[in-house]
């Protein structure tokens, strides 16, 4: 082996393409002109299966427009948004609103134009606002015309109520082929504005969905009301919104309406993903001894002084509302170990199912049951 | 804790603890086949490694030996973020020659995690480059005919005007 002279021809074929998905399209675009290996693995089918597109990164500049009428026939999974988790920080003094409508517009015909049928489409961190509402339409154009559509999902999407129901009626289209539905915190205004006639009713046309996500108050504060019936569902998701304003007019749902669960969803189980502490009384709001919940998953994302203590309770009324079906426990909180010791080893003691207890990345139950074992 | 004996290319043998071994996905499937004993002395020969990128790899493992594994997250996935920890870019300031073969092991050894900040260290040494510079830094040779070379100016001009 000789220092720098390595003739990086002799690169298989499969690495060679694996190292490419950590390049830029305009990259790529580049790497049409080296040679011919690096042109073959740059238009590799696998590569093509996924597009990850975040608006302000990758539509800058043309090159991602020239590489899709090159390899759009490969494309399954189109996975589109910006590349910022809030909407404050779309306020770059040099953006031109006009321009970026027009250019995700034009990347956004091009689907509906060579009839590119998606098997999953994610939308993530999109923003309804200003003139990027139009976009809306191009979103819409595309949903139509799509007969194959596994799962779709909509992340942080923050869609005005209009576009978003529009979206959702137009995805019943193709509702016998999808399996998945994962929608939180998508709608625009949260509660004031939410149609959840709507929503309701095209949730229930879905017939063969196995999993759905969804914003726990929307479930809490509709689904047991309307009987929400859903035969094939086997999970569950529900994410605690991450503002109070979504989560403050959670109601405790009486007994005899929750025995209708196991009717409406025979066949389903729950997670419950949290993202902020909470009190102790708005985490019995949510949580209800009813419905089986067999995941509990809580990244908190900082630091406060209740959090330790709040942290105990919920824990501790987690346990006793639903020991018997508890077989997951993921927590990421910035506290120590040690803090939280009593309430750990108590839990492990308590839940006969736990499969396993991830504190911080780091899985108590093989821990310490001696790995490995040879 | 119990150990396993690894073996490069030009004969150096590497004791080293079974749940580093494991780290690497083919070490792991191996072991699980055989189903090693505890005293037995084996020695896992690995022919596609030699001893220095040997030693490398296993510094890598030994550093990232808690890291949680890399789950595949359909719902979030993107390659393209360049995070690469201060105690990587350390690691991985070696020249293009170590670079290419830590690849290769990573990939033949099956670790993910190396074979991620591998890969990311190369995009950082060549994003934003022209093809000609690429071509110098890595010595490529370029194997296009010229009538295929002017098409390929054809269509990165139409892109440019777009």
């Amino acid at each position: 082996m000789d220092g720098n002279h390595v003739d990086w021809s002799r690169m298989p074929f499969e690495i060679l393409c694996y190292i490419f998905q950590f390049f830029s399209y305009r990259d790529k675009l580049v790497f049409l002109s080296v040679c011919t290996q690096w042109q073959k693995a740059v238009g590799a089918p696998l590569f093509w299966k996924k597009i990850i597109v975040k608006i302000d990164r990758d539509l800058n500049e043309p090159s991602l427009l020239y590489l899709i009428q090159k390899y759009y026939m490969h494309i399954e999974i189109l996975e589109i948004g910006w590349s910022v988790p809030y909407a404050s920080r779309l306020k770059y003094p040099e953006m031109n609103y006009k321009e970026i409508v027009k250019r995700v517009g034009r990347f956004l015909i091009l689907f509906f134009e060579r009839r590119i049928q998606l098997k999953h489409l994610v939308i993530a961190n999109w923003y309804d606002i200003y003139q990027l509402r139009k976009l809306c339409y191009f979103l819409v154009r595309i949903i139509r015309h799509q007969t194959s559509l596994e799962s779709i999902t909509l992340h942080n999407a923050n869609l005005n109520e209009m576009n978003f129901s529009k979206i959702l009626v137009l995805c019943t289209l193709t509702r016998h082929t999808i399996n998945q539905l994962n929608i939180h915190y998508s709608t625009f205004n949260a509660k004031r504005f939410f149609d959840w006639w709507v929503f309701t009713n095209c949730i229930e046309m879905f017939d063969n969905l196995t999993v759905l996500t969804i914003d726990c108050w929307i479930f809490l504060q509709f689904f047991y009301k309307l009987r929400v019936t859903l035969h094939k569902l086997e999970l569950l998701n529900l994410y605690v919104a991450n503002t109070r304003k979504k989560c403050d007019g959670l109601i405790i749902v009486n007994q005899t309406d929750w025995e209708k669960f196991v009717i409406c969803m025979p066949k389903t189980v729950v997670t419950l993903k949290m993202d902020n502490p909470m009190s102790d009384k708005r985490f019995e709001r949510i949580l209800q001894k009813h419905y089986p919940l067999v995941a509990f998953e809580w990244n908190y994302l900082f630091y406060n002084e209740s959090c330790l203590k709040d942290c105990q309770q919920c824990l501790e009324r987690l346990v006793k509302e639903q020991q018997n079906v508890l077989e997951k426990i993921r927590l990421n909180i910035p506290l120590e170990r040690n803090q939280l010791q009593d309430i750990i080893d108590w839990i492990r003691k308590k839940c006969q199912k736990l499969q396993s207890f991830v504190f911080n990345n780091q899985d108590l139950l093989i821990n310490e049951t001696g790995f490995p074992s040879l | 804790m119990p150990q396993i004996k690894l073996q490069s290319s030009d004969g150096e043998v590497f004791p080293i603890d079974v749940e580093i071994a494991k780290m690497s996905t083919t070490l792991k499937t191996m072991l699980e086949d055989l189903g090693m004993e505890d005293d037995d002395d084996e020695i896992v020969p690995l022919p596609n490694v030699n001893a220095a990128i040997l030693r490398k790899v296993l510094e890598w493992c030994t550093a990232h030996r808690h890291d949680p594994p890399i789950v595949d997250d359909p719902n979030i996935l993107d390659t393209r973020t360049n995070n690469i920890t201060c105690w990587d870019a350390e690691f991985l300031k070696v020249d293009q020659g170590t670079l290419f073969e830590l690849i290769l092991a990573a990939n033949y050894l099956d670790i993910r995690g190396l074979l991620d900040v591998a890969c990311k260290s190369v995009a950082t040494l060549i994003s934003g480059k022209t093809p000609e510079d690429i071509r110098k830094t890595f010595n490529i040779k370029n194997d296009f005919t010229p009538e295929e070379e002017e098409e390929i100016r054809k269509e990165n001009e139409c892109c440019a005007e777009k």
